[in-house]
Parts: structure tokens; C-alpha cells; sequence
């Protein structure tokens, strides 16, 4: 499986990290490689565990969900209790320190970034697209962007602020 | 239409359709095939379509009925309770031999059952869901462009035998998002239902052309007479209990489809040729299954993969001449058995029949599946 990355985007309903694994995904489209998304979630719109899992490959994907992920993004406690435990010594693992205490033994590459620092409470999915990006490299910067432009031209429901945002989280990797 | 997209399964099937002619949507929303009626329900208006929400899954499925007698090629959408509910109308549909097509969307039942989570426990269903005799038509997709494909083929084979086509996708095949090239639709590919070359006065509805079994269709509003019926009808639709035509008609129901069962199957193989193990695997867990396939040649292992397409007809002949050759063949399913069964029919003792199960509302890890491969292997 070469050139296969996985990254997983784990929260609680309601925070958007389905639609920022579909522009991921689609951003790993439009730079001709293979991509998936699957996400898990409960029947509540809010407030319950839900994780994406995007594979971005040069092969066809086969199984469809993250077994190894290079990056995890976790924007509550109980993901960041899930994943800081039993990820490898090579993944990134990212949390939101506004919503996550980080156990201090946890993952050997964590960082924590303010998400409320970054951006507002709607566009705060997107500066953590920006953190995922820049931290896993998986896709380009201008990528995400050119889906985002896209996403929002069209009637979706990201808002004004999006692309910024981005751009905001993007950049808090190299301060 | 954009040339690679990154879909949805559901926006794969709500395209595809739109794509296939499809111009009239009647349903009633229900996780986890809303985004085929969220779709069609902004897109059809622009291609002088028409969708309409009804107010349950049983309107839902009748106005589809009605759309496609009105002469528009029509679809429903829904889930496992919602097709509980349509399986009356599912009858009407073969018996009256209109043309229309139905997904499910599969999630974990019976009853309500899991709204987001994935199953296979409607497969059954869909081959014996409504009463009496009738030929079944029905799709798995395994992939995202796969959704795109079969929704094209479903209608064609709608319009082509004139009766309900099925698509058995699943909660995680509906959701997940995956590159789909999408293909510049040739319209000489595209099938559309036979229509009266005769005057109205000459028009008798249900007589079969000779060369295919197959009568005409005409449309509400084209000044043809049709009497449309549950009951049992004669050539001109009407109710009848004279025994030769009862069993011209129930006859002809099940031949339109078997005479052509060649050309409707369809299969998928990996590795088969010198296999030992065959896993047969379709919808979601294919995508586990082949993974785990994969991973046993890695280890030595002979192992194939065997992925029905059409879950009806089922490949049987195809699956027993496989089955010559392996020891043993291994189903895992989303469900508590049941294709095994029809496996174990199609392979009659001639390899060794291992069911494996999950219904806890996850698809299988790879390595759940590669277990059980190297257990019988």
C-alpha cells in the first residue's frame, strides 16, 4: 500500500467534521489521487461521539476504514481518550485545548491548539482543517482552499469566513 | 456535470438516475437514503421533472407507480421500515408490470431498528417481501461508482422488462464518499419502455410481443384505454378466473425474467481461478472481504473473492461451477444468514458452506474475516 495515508477526524455531532473530511477527500481528488470517506455517528444530530475516517490513496482502497492513521484530530475528551492511548510513535495527533485535557502520557506527538484563538464557534471546523493540513501534509494548502471557494459559491451550508479560517488554522502550524 | 466528483453513495444513485431519464421522484424521507430525495428534490425541477414528498412511505412508493404510468421513468427511496411499508404496492407493481425503481438503503432492523447504522437484513425482502410469484430484479453496490452504475442498469432493466428493479445499498455504502468518474452518458444506451405502435382502438395492453414476451406501454393522457389491477388480469387488464389465462399471465411473469437471467447477472471475481477458499461477499462487507482476501494470499493462503452484483437473479450456475473446484466457501454478512442460504442452494454440497455473521450495526474489521479464512483453509 504505497502512498496510502489515513487521517481521522473524531468530536461530537454537531461540529462539522464530516463536511471537513468531504473537502479533504475532495481536495485529494482534485490532485488525481483515490479517496474515501467514512464517518460513524449516532442518531442524535448533537453531542454524541462521531468520527470520519479519510483515506487518501494512489491504489484503489479496498477496506474503508483508517487502521493505521498518520493524523488524528480530536475535538473532544472522549476522542482524544479513544485515540491518545493507542496511537503509534509516527502519528500526529492534534486536539482542540479549549474542550481537551491532554493526559500527559498519552501519544508521542501531540499538540494542542486553541480552536476559539483561531476562529469563531461556526468556522472553528475549518482552522482545524487548517491544522490537519499543514500537520499531515497530505494534501496542498491550495487544494482545500479551491474546494472550499467551490463549496461556497454553490448554496452549502459553510459560511462567510470559511476560507479564512482555514487560512488561519494553516498557518498556526509554522508560528 | 463534472467529470470526477467525490460522492456519496446516495448522490451516486440520485445522479445516476437522473442520468438514466429518470424524471420523477415520489417518496418520503428516511435516514439513511435521505439525500436521494434531498437530491432529486432540488434537481429534478431543473430537468422538467417532478418530485413530490408524500405524506408516507406507502404514497411515496404509489405516486412513483403513478409517475411511471403517466409515462416518466420513476423512483423511491428508502429504508428497511419504509420498505416494510411499500412491499403491498411492490405487488401492485410487478403484477400491473409497471416499471419503477426502488432502493434501500439497508439499516439494522426489524422495526426501526438502527437509523444510522449499517445491515444487510433486507435481502431477503427484496427477493420475497410481497406476496405471490414474481421475478426479481436486484442490485448490491459495492462502491460509490458502483452506486452510479447500477442506478443506470436498474432503470434499464425496469424499462426493459417492465416490472420493480431493486437496489440493495447499505448505511455505509449510502454515506461514504468516494471518487466516482463520471461517464458521459451514450443516449443509444439508455432504455426506454416500449410504446403502442397501434391505434388507440387496436391497443390491448397486456399482449406480450412474441419475440420477447413483453407487451407495450402506454401512457396516462395518450389516448390509449388501459385498465390497470392487482387482480389477476387477462391480455386487456381485466380481472379474470378462467385458468388458462391465470396461467398465461403468472407464466409469463416469471419467464419475461428468466429467459433473460444471462443477460441480467452479474458477478465479480478475485483470485478464483486456483482458490481453495472462496469468501462471498456483497455491498459493504465486499470491501472487508477483499481486503481480507488479499491479505491471505500474503500469507500463503489460496484464497478468491466471489461478489454478486445482482443479488437476484443470483449467479447461481456461475457460483457452482466455482464451487467444483474450492473446499470451502465462507459468507459473511451483515445479517444473521441469509444469501448463505441461497449459496448453499446454488452449491448443493459441492464445497463446504461457512456463514459468519455480525448485526451489531459495524461493518467487519479485515482481519475478523482473515481469521475465518485461515481457520478452514
Amino acid at each position: 500500500m504505497n502512498g496510502k495515508t489515513e487521517i481521522v477526524l473524531a468530536g461530537v455531532g454537531g461540529q462539522g467534521l464530516v463536511t471537513i473530511g468531504a473537502i479533504l477527500g475532495e481536495a485529494a481528488v482534485l490532485e488525481g489521487r483515490n479517496a474515501c470517506l467514512s464517518s460513524s455517528y449516532g442518531t442524535e444530530a448533537r453531542g454524541t461521539f462521531t468520527k470520519s475516517d479519510v483515506i487518501i490513496s494512489d491504489d484503489e482502497i479496498d477496506f474503508i476504514e483508517a487502521e493505521e492513521p498518520a493524523a488524528v484530530l480530536c475535538l473532544a475528551q472522549a476522542a482524544y481518550d479513544r485515540y491518545s492511548p493507542v496511537l503509534g510513535p509516527e502519528a500526529v495527533l492534534i486536539y482542540d485545548s479549549d474542550r481537551v485535557t491532554p493526559s500527559g502520557k498519552g501519544a508521542s506527538r501531540e499538540t494542542g491548539y486553541s480552536l476559539s484563538a483561531l476562529a469563531d464557534p461556526g468556522t472553528a471546523n475549518l482552522a482545524a482543517l487548517g491544522l490537519v493540513t499543514a500537520l499531515s501534509g497530505v494534501i496542498r494548502e491550495e487544494s482545500a482552499a479551491e474546494v472550499l471557494r467551490k463549496k461556497t459559491a454553490s448554496s452549502s451550508p459553510l459560511r462567510k469566513g470559511s476560507e479564512e479560517a482555514f487560512r488561519k488554522g494553516f498557518a498556526a502550524v509554522s508560528l | 456535470m463534472p467529470d470526477v466528483a467525490f460522492w456519496q453513495g446516495n448522490e451516486a444513485i440520485a445522479y445516476g438516475s437522473l442520468a438514466a431519464g429518470c424524471r420523477f421522484f415520489g417518496g418520503y424521507p428516511i435516514t439513511p437514503s435521505s439525500e436521494i430525495a434531498e437530491i432529486m428534490a432540488e434537481e429534478l425541477p431543473k430537468l422538467n421533472g417532478r418530485f413530490i414528498q408524500m405524506e408516507d412511505e406507502i404514497a411515496g412508493i404509489a405516486a412513483t407507480i403513478g409517475g411511471s404510468i403517466a409515462g416518466m421513468k420513476s423512483l423511491t427511496a428508502t429504508s428497511g421500515p419504509g420498505f416494510s411499508l411499500k412491499q403491498e404496492n411492490l405487488g401492485l407493481a410487478y403484477m400491473a408490470e409497471i416499471p419503477i425503481v426502488v432502493v434501500d438503503v439497508m439499516r439494522g432492523g426489524p422495526s426501526t431498528g438502527l437509523p444510522t447504522k449499517t445491515a444487510q437484513q433486507d435481502v431477503m425482502q427484496a427477493r420475497w417481501g410481497t406476496h405471490g410469484d414474481h421475478g426479481t430484479i436486484c442490485y448490491a453496490p459495492a462502491s460509490v461508482q458502483e452506486c452510479y452504475e447500477v442506478a443506470i442498469k436498474a432503470f434499464n432493466a425496469a424499462e426493459r422488462y417492465r416490472q420493480p428493479v431493486l437496489i440493495m445499498s447499505d448505511e455505509i455504502i449510502g454515506h461514504m464518499r468516494e471518487k466516482v468518474l463520471v461517464p458521459k452518458i451514450d443516449p443509444s444506451k439508455l432504455v426506454d419502455r416500449k410504446r403502442p405502435a397501434d391505434i388507440p382502438e387496436k391497443f390491448v395492453p397486456y399482449r406480450p410481443d412474441p419475440k420477447d414476451d413483453l407487451p407495450c406501454m402506454a401512457s396516462f393522457g395518450d389516448g390509449y384505454t388501459w385498465h390497470i389491477t392487482g387482480l389477476t388480469h387477462n391480455d386487456w387488464g381485466f380481472p379474470t378466473n378462467n385458468a388458462d389465462e391465470i396461467e398465461k399471465k403468472m407464466k409469463r411473469l416469471m419467464r419475461k425474467i428468466d429467459r433473460f437471467r444471462d443477460d441480467i447477472v452479474e458477478y465479480e471475481t478475485v483470485s478464483a481461478e486456483d482458490a481453495e477458499v472462496i469468501v462471498l461477499a456483497y455491498g459493504s462487507v465486499a470491501r472487508s472481504s477483499l481486503r481480507a482476501v488479499h491479505e491471505a494470499r500474503n500469507r500463503g493462503i489460496k484464497a478468491g473473492f466471489f461478489r454478486p452484483i445482482t443479488l437476484w437473479p443470483f449467479p447461481d450456475k456461475e457460483l457452482e461451477k466455482l464451487a467444483r473446484k474450492v473446499k470451502t466457501i465462507i459468507v459473511p454478512e451483515l445479517n444473521c444468514g441469509q444469501m448463505v442460504l441461497e449459496v448453499e442452494r446454488a452449491v448443493h454440497g459441492k464445497a463446504k458452506v461457512v456463514a459468519h455473521n455480525l448485526v451489531n450495526g459495524e461493518l467487519f474489521k479485515p482481519e475478523e474475516i482473515l481469521a475465518v479464512i485461515e481457520e478452514v483453509a
